[in-house]
């Protein structure tokens, strides 16, 4: 069965036709082409797809495209804003937060949904709050610091 | 996945006649995480999803007269974060916060959880400790099941194909009740529970006696129960410490559970019985 879906993708409006049993991923992927969100696990467990829907991160391999009409989407190409880095991009990168980076888009947006709930959270609560991101590079100390340095409004360490 | 046709009733109603006329070709989709999961993997390959969440007035937390009802269709995120149950009902804050990560919660679905049955899971464990029942609607009419009755076996419980469970009812606690829940899951945050106790006791008038108590185990058998024997001794003993420790012994000999990468059916036995014991400890 084919469905046409409006899809707000990052502020923007696509009108796709897609099978219904395409999921989220592969139509951010594939159909609009925003290649940021990663296809990891796809069983919702290593986070790498997560995205914002309506401010509230989930990840998009555990969801049917249809099921996002009518929901701002937000991917990782979404959060920079005419050609200037989000806050938690600049941390991120300034505190070293990233190695091979397939796991970064979604860590970046599930700790931008992480503040935006919880604008100061303690290290346990941030810990707890990307639990369902997966690393496998950085043993997550850099992207703590990055977060709990955002959360303070700074977005690199201390000189 | 196999292709499928994507219903999206907007009343009850409409999705309980859709499921009457497909049957067991069709598969309810709550938050659908669970399902595309199954789906995936090709376990389950239904020509018709009929989708729930169009349907409004199925996502809602209604504390009334001491008891508590949930929609079906609550997410785990919503239950986690509720003011209104992290002051009178914590135990359930705690539960719904353990599932799975924020991802997971965000999409995932109380309502879903129990109809998905996976034996090693919290919400069972802890329902059934509270003596909760879940209303089915179909049709034909509505019927409530304790929870205890609705899961069946593993991934299984006493759904009609043409039923839709609506909502979650919880009785109200007696006075003076306190409980306690513990998950066990020691590899990873994210991980599904070994073990998962919930224990819930309401005093005697002598001190250290025992009016009533609900223990549920949850991951160590197809699905939760409640550990009766051990509630016997508590009731006929107190909370002495002998009555503990046997309370403990009994609930690691009356379940069923499965060996696997997480542990061993001797280890779940043994972390069951200590468990048990220690859920019992805080309440004393």
């Amino acid at each position: 069965m084919q469905v046409t879906l409006d899809l707000i993708v990052n502020g923007e409006d696509y009108r796709v036709t897609v099978p219904a049993k395409a999921l989220l991923v592969e139509v951010i992927r594939d159909v609009v082409g925003l290649t940021g969100t990663k296809r990891g696990c796809d069983e919702g467990v290593c986070g790498s797809c997560t995205v914002l829907l309506d401010g509230k991160a989930v990840c998009s391999c555990s969801l049917l495209a249809v099921r996002a009409q009518g929901k701002q989407i937000t991917t990782i190409e979404g959060l920079a804003k005419n050609g200037k880095l989000h806050p938690m991009q600049e941390a991120f990168i300034n505190f070293g937060a990233i190695q091979c980076g397939y796991c970064t888009p979604g860590m970046i947006l599930a700790s931008k949904a992480l503040l935006d709930e919880n604008p100061k959270p303690s290290e346990r609560q941030v810990r707890e709050g990307i639990m369902g991101n997966l690393c496998r590079c950085t043993g997550y100390v850099k992207i703590v610091e990055a977060i709990l340095a955002c959360s303070q409004g700074k977005v690199a360490p201390d000189a | 996945m196999k292709d499928f046709e994507y219903l999206q009733p907007t009343t009850i109603q409409e999705a309980c006649s859709m499921l009457a006329e497909y049957g067991t070709e069709a598969k309810i989709m709550a938050g659908g995480v669970s399902l595309l999961t199954l789906m995936k993997q090709k376990l389950v390959q239904p020509k018709y999803v009929v989708s729930l969440a169009s349907i409004p007035n199925l996502d809602y937390i209604n504390l009334d007269n001491g008891g508590l009802m949930i929609g079906g269709l609550t997410p785990h995120r919503a239950i986690e974060k509720s003011a209104s149950l992290a002051k009178k009902w914590p135990i359930l804050t705690e539960m719904a916060g353990n599932i799975g990560s924020v991802q997971v919660r965000n999409l995932g679905t109380i309502g879903g959880n129990l109809c998905h049955a996976e034996p090693a899971s919290d919400p069972p464990a802890v329902l059934v400790g509270l003596n909760a029942a879940v209303k089915l609607v179909s049709a034909g009419g509505e019927r409530v099941v304790p929870v205890e009755e609705f899961l069946v076996d593993f991934y299984e419980t006493a759904i009609n194909p043409d039923e839709i469970l609506t909502e979650i009812q919880i009785p109200e606690q007696a006075a003076g009740s306190r409980g306690a829940y513990i998950k066990f899951n020691p590899r990873s945050a994210m991980d599904l529970p070994v073990v998962v106790v919930s224990a819930f006791v309401t005093p005697g008038g002598k001190k250290g006696t025992v009016k009533d108590v609900r223990i549920g185990l949850g991951a160590v058998s197809p699905r939760a129960i409640r550990a009766r024997r051990s509630e016997e001794v508590l009731k006929s003993k107190g909370l002495t410490e002998e009555a503990v420790k046997e309370a403990g012994q009994l609930a690691s000999e009356d379940i069923d559970p499965i060996s696997d990468i997480r542990g061993s059916a001797d280890y779940r036995r043994e972390v069951t019985k200590v468990l048990v014991a220690r859920a019992l400890n805080k309440i004393k």
